[in-house]
């Protein structure tokens, strides 16, 4: 079948939204329209009931797919929740935060609960590897954080 | 905290304090190179009183060789691979987005971890396709595929 050339909105709304590794994020619930341009510019993720909506803008869009939407890169958010492992495979917390800086995780909070408890701050070079967990460097360090009055 | 005191009758071991105890491994999580919980360890298989891996359930149950373990410590056993096996049930898009179906069966050569082909079927009453694994451009949580996808007539 050849592909279409033009779609319609129904052809978007509903369909599941996969990052490069192959994770399904959510499901698209909303078309962002320039009011001015007339031009499609990103697309809205429901990515369930704990996390928040997701914005994508239309440059970090592959395709829009018949079955689903494939995305160019990896959402930081997507790490949200996601436990964070030692190199031993000691659970430390979970991701409650991410520090970006110039559109780039600097720094991923790490909490054992999500709203109580002890922050720490953890170097994105002190992470060897970033999965369904992130597992830390042999030697990482960690910073505690302090709620700023 | 109150151990209870253990007798030792060996000629070889003075001394059971500091030794490793095969019981240590039951209910132990096992945990994927990038980390994913693959499965939890039921049963340590033994060859030539040695200790040749362990089998852990997760999706399906699985023998996965020591040779393959990265660390083993007291709260998990991580591992050096992504297990093929882990494939099964797994969602494959084509490049375009378009949806192929779910892992049904890996082809595999021999034991190793690695395959020749993904027997693949997108719904029960439809045939299987067989997507050879150089047409794979990611294994990860789901498959996509280097090319759009056309089923051979």
């Amino acid at each position: 079948m050849a592909k279409k050339e033009i779609i319609t909105s129904d052809d978007i709304l509903g369909k599941e939204a996969i990052d490069p590794d192959g994770s399904v994020l959510g499901v698209v619930t909303k078309v962002h329209i320039d009011n001015h341009d007339r031009k499609v510019v990103g697309i809205t993720i429901d990515m369930g009931f704990t996390k928040p909506d997701l914005y994508v803008g239309i440059n970090n869009i592959r395709n829009f797919g018949e079955d689903a939407i494939l995305l160019k890169t990896v959402p930081a958010p997507k790490f949200k929740g996601i436990n964070v492992l030692t190199p031993e495979g000691k659970k430390i917390g979970k991701v409650v935060d991410i520090v970006m800086k110039n559109s780039h995780v600097e720094e991923f909070v790490v909490s054992k609960y999500r709203f109580i408890g002890k922050k720490i701050g953890i170097k994105y070079s002190d992470i060897k590897e970033i999965g369904d967990s992130i597992i830390l460097k042999e030697g990482y360090k960690t910073k505690d954080k302090v709620k700023k009055e | 905290m109150f151990e209870t005191k253990i007798d030792i009758v060996s000629s070889r071991t003075k001394k059971i304090e500091n030794t490793g105890r095969y019981s240590s491994y039951m209910g132990k999580k096992v945990y994927s190179k990038t980390g994913e919980l693959v499965g939890s360890v039921y049963d340590i298989v033994i060859k030539n009183d040695c200790m040749a891996g362990v089998l852990y359930k997760g999706n399906s149950r699985v023998f996965m060789g020591k040779e393959f373990f990265k660390s083993d410590t007291a709260d998990a056993i991580m591992l050096k691979i992504e297990p093929v096996t882990g494939l099964i049930g797994k969602q494959v898009f084509d490049s375009t987005g378009k949806r192929v179906g779910k892992v049904v069966e890996l082809k595999r050569k021999s034991t190793a971890n690695s395959y020749e082909e993904l027997r693949v079927k997108k719904a029960f009453y439809l045939s299987s396709v067989f997507i050879p694994k150089k047409l794979i451009a990611v294994a990860k949580k789901n498959i996509i595929l280097r090319e759009p996808w056309q089923k051979k007539k």
